[in-house]
C-alpha cells in the first residue's frame, strides 16, 4: 500500500510543475461561472425559489459540480498513450498493479485540481452572491462524499480508458461520458429541473452519484440522504472497480504492444 | 500439483540458467485495411485478418552472469521476445523460464528479479530530480531504507552521478540521463538486466562510459545482461556471445569471433608499393580502392589462401607496407540480415 502512496506523492510533486496549467484552467472555470451567475440571475428575476433552490444555492451547487467534473484525470489519455506508444512495456515490468498505479496517480491529480478550482471559485461566488449557501459544520461529511465522488469518477473513466486495449482511440467514448456528466449527471442543472421521468432515472444512475448528489448535499444537507448517497457511491465504486479489473485481465492477455 | 518430468528438469536447469527459452512462438493478428474510404467501410463489415509470425520457434539458454547481445534488424522479433521474457506479452506457444519463473504467470514476482532500460523510453520523471524517482523506486521495489541507502551510495559513486541526482531530469544531457536511468534500474539488485539500445543517441565518450559501466557491473555483480543494440561497437566491445534473429527465426547463436570466421571468410588488405601497381588477378579477390602506389583489396580466404596472396604480391612487387584487417562486424551482420 505504501508504494501507491509514494506514487501519489511523486505525482503531486510532478504536478506542481504544471501549477500554472491548473490555475489557468481555474480562471477559465471562473469565467464560465461568471456567465452562469448572470444567466441564472436573469432566470430567477422575480422568483425566490426554483425547484427548491435559491439563486445562491444554485451558484454554490454549480461551483461544486464544475470543480468535480473538471478535476478530470489524464487516465483515458494516458492509457491510450501507453498502448499506442508501447510505454505499457515499462509500466508492466514493475512490481505494482497497473490499476493501482493509475488510481494513485489520478487521485493526487484530481484532488489538487479540485481544491484549486473550488478555492478560486468560492472567492468569486461568495463575492458575487454576498455570502455562503452551506453550513460549515457539514464540511467534513461533504469532504467524504466528494472524495468518493472523485473515486467513482476515476473508476468509470478507468473502464473507458482500458478499452484502449482493443480500440485505437477511446477519446470518443470519453467525450460521450463527459456529456453524460453534464446532463444526467447534473453538472449543468440540478436533476430536479430535468423532465420528471428523466430526473427519476438519472437519480439512480452512477453519473449523478459522481456529480449531482454531492453538490446537492453541499447546498442542502440532510443526514439520511448523506448515508444513502454514500451507500450508492460505495456500491457503484465496487461495481466499476470489478468491471475495470475484468476488462484489464481480459485485455492484458491479448494486448499487442506497439513499437520498440 | 505434480510436475511433469520435463518441467522438473527445466526447474533444475534454471538454477544454472538465468534465461531458458524453448520453441517460443508468438503470432500477431493484424487487421488489413484497403486504401481510401471504400476500404475503410469494407474493413468494418468484412475485416480481413492475417497472422503474422513475430517469433517463430526460438530456443536458447543464457547462463547466469553471461553478457549476450540479442540483435536483429527492425521488425525481426527481438522486442517481442524481450517483452515475453519480461512478462509483458503472452506467447502463442512455447516454454520460458526467467530466473526460474514463467514470466507471464508471475509478472510481479519476476519484476523484483529483473531490471530493464529502454534507451528510447525514459522511466525517470521528467520534471523531477532523479533522486525523487530513485526514492519512489525504492518504495515500489519494497527496499529496506538502510539497504537502499547503501546501494544508492554505491551506484552513485560507480556511475559518478553524485552531482546530477539533484537536478531535474529535463536539464541533464542525454548521456547523464542514461547513467541515471541505468542506476534506476539497478537499485533493486536485479539478477538479470535487459538493456534495449542503452547507447542510442549518445556521443562517443558517453557511449564508451556506458559500455565500461555495463562491463564492470557484469563482472562485479555477476548480473546477467541481455543487450539489444543497433550499434555494432556496443556488441563487439561488450559481448562474447551473440544471438541474431531475423524474420522471427534464430539465425545465429555463438561467439562473435566465430561469427566472423563462419559468415565471412573475407579479409581486407591494404598494400603500399615502392613501384607502380600494375594489376593483380586472383580467385575470389576484389579491388576496393586503387591508386598508383597503393591498393585496398578484399579477398575470400576460402578461395585464395592468405599465403598465396602474399606470395603473389611479394614476387610481383616491392612492398612498402601492408595491413591486413578483418571485415568489420557491421558488414558481417548486414550480410546476415540480408539473407532470408
Amino acid at each position: 500500500m505504501k508504494k501507491y502512496f509514494e506514487i501519489s506523492k511523486i505525482n503531486f510533486l510532478n504536478n506542481i510543475v504544471y501549477i500554472s496549467e491548473f490555475l489557468l484552467r481555474a480562471v477559465f472555470i471562473l469565467i464560465i461561472l461568471f456567465i452562469f451567475i448572470n444567466i441564472w440571475k436573469a432566470i430567477y428575476s422575480g422568483q425566490n425559489l426554483i425547484e427548491g433552490y435559491t439563486l445562491a444555492m444554485i451558484m454554490w451547487y454549480m461551483l461544486m459540480t464544475e470543480s468535480i467534473v473538471v478535476s478530470g484525470s489524464g487516465v483515458v489519455k494516458e492509457v491510450n498513450k501507453d498502448v499506442q506508444s508501447g510505454d505499457l512495456a515499462y509500466q508492466l515490468n514493475k512490481p505494482y498493479s497497473y490499476i493501482g498505479y493509475y488510481f494513485a496517480k489520478s487521485m493526487s491529480y484530481k484532488i489538487i485540481s479540485f481544491v484549486i478550482t473550488f478555492a478560486m471559485g468560492s472567492i468569486l461566488v461568495s463575492l458575487m452572491m454576498g455570502g455562503f449557501a452551506f453550513t460549515f459544520s457539514n464540511i467534513p461529511l461533504i469532504i467524504i462524499v466528494v472524495l468518493l465522488a472523485l473515486v467513482l469518477d476515476f473508476f468509470m473513466l478507468l473502464c473507458i480508458a482500458l478499452l484502449a486495449f482493443w480500440m485505437e482511440d477511446t477519446n470518443s467514448i470519453k467525450w460521450i461520458y463527459d456529456k453524460l456528466l453534464f446532463t444526467v449527471g447534473g453538472m449543468l442543472v440540478p436533476l430536479e429541473i430535468l423532465p420528471k421521468w428523466l430526473a427519476n432515472i438519472s437519480n439512480y444512475l452512477p453519473f449523478s452519484f459522481a456529480v449531482y448528489h454531492p453538490a446537492k448535499l453541499f447546498v442542502n444537507f440532510n443526514l439520511s440522504n448523506f448515508f444513502s448517497v454514500i451507500g450508492f457511491q460505495l456500491i457503484y465504486i465496487i461495481v466499476f472497480m470489478i468491471i475495470s479489473i475484468l476488462i484489464y485481465k481480459k485485455g492484458i492477455r491479448g494486448v499487442n504492444i506497439n513499437g520498440g | 500439483m505434480g510436475k511433469s518430468k520435463k518441467e522438473e528438469k527445466q526447474d533444475k536447469n534454471s538454477i544454472e540458467n538465468a534465461i531458458e527459452v524453448r520453441s517460443l512462438r508468438k503470432n500477431f493478428i493484424s487487421k488489413h485495411k484497403e486504401e481510401g474510404f471504400k476500404g475503410s467501410l469494407k474493413s468494418i463489415f468484412k475485416p480481413r485478418y492475417s497472422d503474422v509470425k513475430a517469433v517463430d520457434d526460438i530456443s536458447f539458454d543464457i547462463k547466469r552472469g553471461e553478457l549476450v547481445a540479442f540483435i536483429g534488424p527492425n521488425g525481426a522479433g527481438k522486442s517481442t521476445t524481450i517483452k515475453i521474457l519480461t512478462g509483458i506479452l503472452y506467447p502463442t506457444s512455447g516454454n520460458v523460464r526467467v530466473s526460474g519463473f514463467v514470466p507471464w504467470e508471475k509478472r510481479k514476482k519476476l519484476a523484483f528479479k529483473i531490471g530493464s532500460v529502454f534507451g528510447q523510453k525514459p522511466q525517470l520523471w521528467y520534471h523531477l530530480p532523479s533522486i525523487d524517482t530513485f526514492n519512489l523506486l525504492s518504495k515500489i521495489y519494497e527496499l529496506e531504507p538502510k539497504k537502499y541507502k547503501k546501494r544508492l551510495d554505491y551506484l552513485v559513486n560507480l556511475f559518478e552521478i553524485k552531482d546530477l541526482i539533484d537536478i531535474p531530469v529535463r536539464k541533464l544531457s542525454l548521456g547523464q540521463r542514461m547513467r541515471c536511468e541505468i542506476v534506476g534500474s539497478l537499485l533493486h539488485e536485479p539478477e538479470i538486466l535487459f538493456l534495449d539500445e542503452p547507447t542510442i543517441g549518445l556521443d562517443i565518450i558517453a557511449k564508451q562510459k556506458i559500455r565500461e559501466l555495463i562491463r564492470e557491473l557484469n563482472k562485479k555483480e555477476k548480473v546477467t545482461v541481455l543487450l539489444t543494440s543497433h550499434d555494432t561497437q556496443d556488441i563487439e566491445n561488450l559481448c562474447k556471445r551473440i544471438i541474431i534473429i531475423n524474420h522471427g527465426k534464430m539465425v545465429y547463436d555463438g561467439g562473435i569471433d566465430k561469427l566472423k570466421e563462419d559468415y565471412l571468410k573475407k579479409k581486407i588488405i591494404s598494400v603500399k608499393f615502392e613501384d607502380e601497381f600494375r594489376g593483380l588477378k586472383l580467385n575470389g579477390m576484389r579491388i576496393i580502392n586503387q591508386n598508383k602506389y597503393s591498393i585496398d583489396l578484399e579477398v575470400d580466404t576460402s578461395k585464395t589462401s592468405m599465403k598465396k596472396l602474399i606470395d603473389e604480391l611479394m614476387t610481383k612487387y616491392e612492398i612498402a607496407d601492408i595491413t591486413i584487417s578483418n571485415t568489420p562486424i557491421e558488414e558481417v551482420i548486414a550480410e546476415i540480415y540480408k539473407r532470408r
